[in-house]
């Protein structure tokens, strides 16, 4: 009936993709001072675009009214911000332009900061929601044990 | 012959004589004093009682009518252990039975 | 009573199944607690449970299977707040749901369990006393 262990690959998607968001937030607190990249011009902050994509199970298939899609978290890609970057006023800076302004990338600490909590913390419910499942499966398993 | 002189009996690892002797009784049936037939009756039903209670309070969980979990625990606990005695209370007097049953008169 | 098997073991079983798909539900709703335009799912199945057995207690019949053809009912929240991308899940409420959900889902495995333990009982149990 209902897939119980499309339910745990749902929930694994997510942990999956909740790794990736952190990766990035690593990444973008990582390279908050970089100027200089291989593309040109400073380091600029990554984004990972989430998308929920129907689980096409052979369940879902077979049951027809019963059908109740889930969606797993597809990561479609990690996208570059392209807003301006921060112009800071040093001049003695190797790569400080003509005016003197060094082109720092666009990354907000506290910005980064706030979504690592969010990203730990949906992590962690993912992570209980797998974690009652299997409980749920080991409840169900003890039916007529007794 | 009440269920209090099964359960003596029972505890004092069946005298069978007072058995034979209550069950005379029972053909005689005095008003106010219920047979044995009688009290089996009343638990048999009680039991029944208890066992609807406890249906009733599982469905009233599953549909959310009822959120007192405790409460369905223990009717439904209450309910085995009253059907459970019962078994062994018909155990015994079927046990007693069978002895008086195998006396040469 | 007829049969080995009563109503209620019906009734609990489907409430089971519908534990268990309430559970994927909100475990997809916390999947996609960051995904864009998602919009968070409820099951509601207690009403259309009830109804089945008001029907059946009243003698009536349920033209198909009774109790077993319970569908439930999957839908969007519609006072649920939304959040800047559209996404309508809260996080608290979703957990919240989910541990209420496992503990139903116990108590009505473990009715069930003591249920056919009672009959196991009774079954080897009664004939005893021989001898």
């Amino acid at each position: 009936m209902a897939d119980f262990f499309d339910s745990l690959d749902v929930s694994a998607s997510a942990l999956s993709a909740e790794r990736l968001r952190m990766n990035t937030i690593s990444s973008n607190l990582a390279n908050a001072q970089t100027t200089r990249t291989p593309e040109g011009g400073p380091y600029r902050r990554k984004d990972p675009v989430f998308e929920a994509q129907p689980v096409e199970s052979f369940k879902t298939v077979l049951n027809g009214a019963m059908d109740v899609p889930m969606h797993k978290v597809h990561v479609v890609d990690v996208v570059s911000d392209s807003g301006p970057p921060k112009m800071v006023y040093n001049p003695d800076h190797p790569d400080a332009n003509p005016e003197g302004f060094v082109a720092m990338p666009n990354v907000n600490t506290m910005e980064e900061m706030v979504n690592m909590i969010t990203a730990s913390r949906t992590y962690e419910a993912n992570v209980t929601a797998v974690n009652i499942a299997r409980g749920m499966m080991a409840k169900a398993l003890d039916i007529g044990r007794k | 012959m009440s269920v209090h002189a099964i359960a003596s009996s029972i505890s004092g690892l069946g005298n069978t004589r007072e058995l034979m002797h209550q069950s005379n009784v029972e053909q005689g049936t005095e008003a106010g004093q219920s047979s044995f037939s009688q009290e089996l009756n009343q638990s048999i039903n009680k039991v029944n009682d208890l066992l609807g209670a406890s249906d009733k309070a599982t469905t009233e969980l599953a549909v959310g009518r009822s959120e007192n979990l405790h409460e369905a625990m223990i009717a439904t606990e209450k309910a085995e252990s009253a059907m459970k005695f019962l078994v062994q209370v018909r155990n015994k007097a079927l046990d007693a039975y069978r002895e008086i049953m195998r006396m040469q008169i | 009573m007829g049969g080995l098997f009563d109503k209620n073991v019906d009734v609990l079983s489907k409430s089971l199944d519908m534990y268990l798909l309430r559970h994927s539900v909100i475990a997809d709703n916390i999947a996609n607690a960051e995904t864009p335009f998602f919009k968070a799912r409820k099951v509601d199945f207690e009403t259309s449970l009830q109804r089945a057995i008001d029907t059946e207690a009243a003698g009536m019949s349920t033209g198909d299977r009774g109790i077993a053809s319970v569908d439930p009912i999957i839908f969007e929240d519609a006072e649920s707040e939304v959040g800047q991308d559209l996404n309508t899940v809260d996080m608290d409420r979703e957990m919240s749901a989910m541990t209420k959900n496992d503990i139903q889902y116990s108590a009505a495995a473990e009715a069930i369990s003591k249920k056919f333990a009672l009959l196991k009982y009774c079954i080897s149990e009664g004939g005893g006393g021989g001898g």
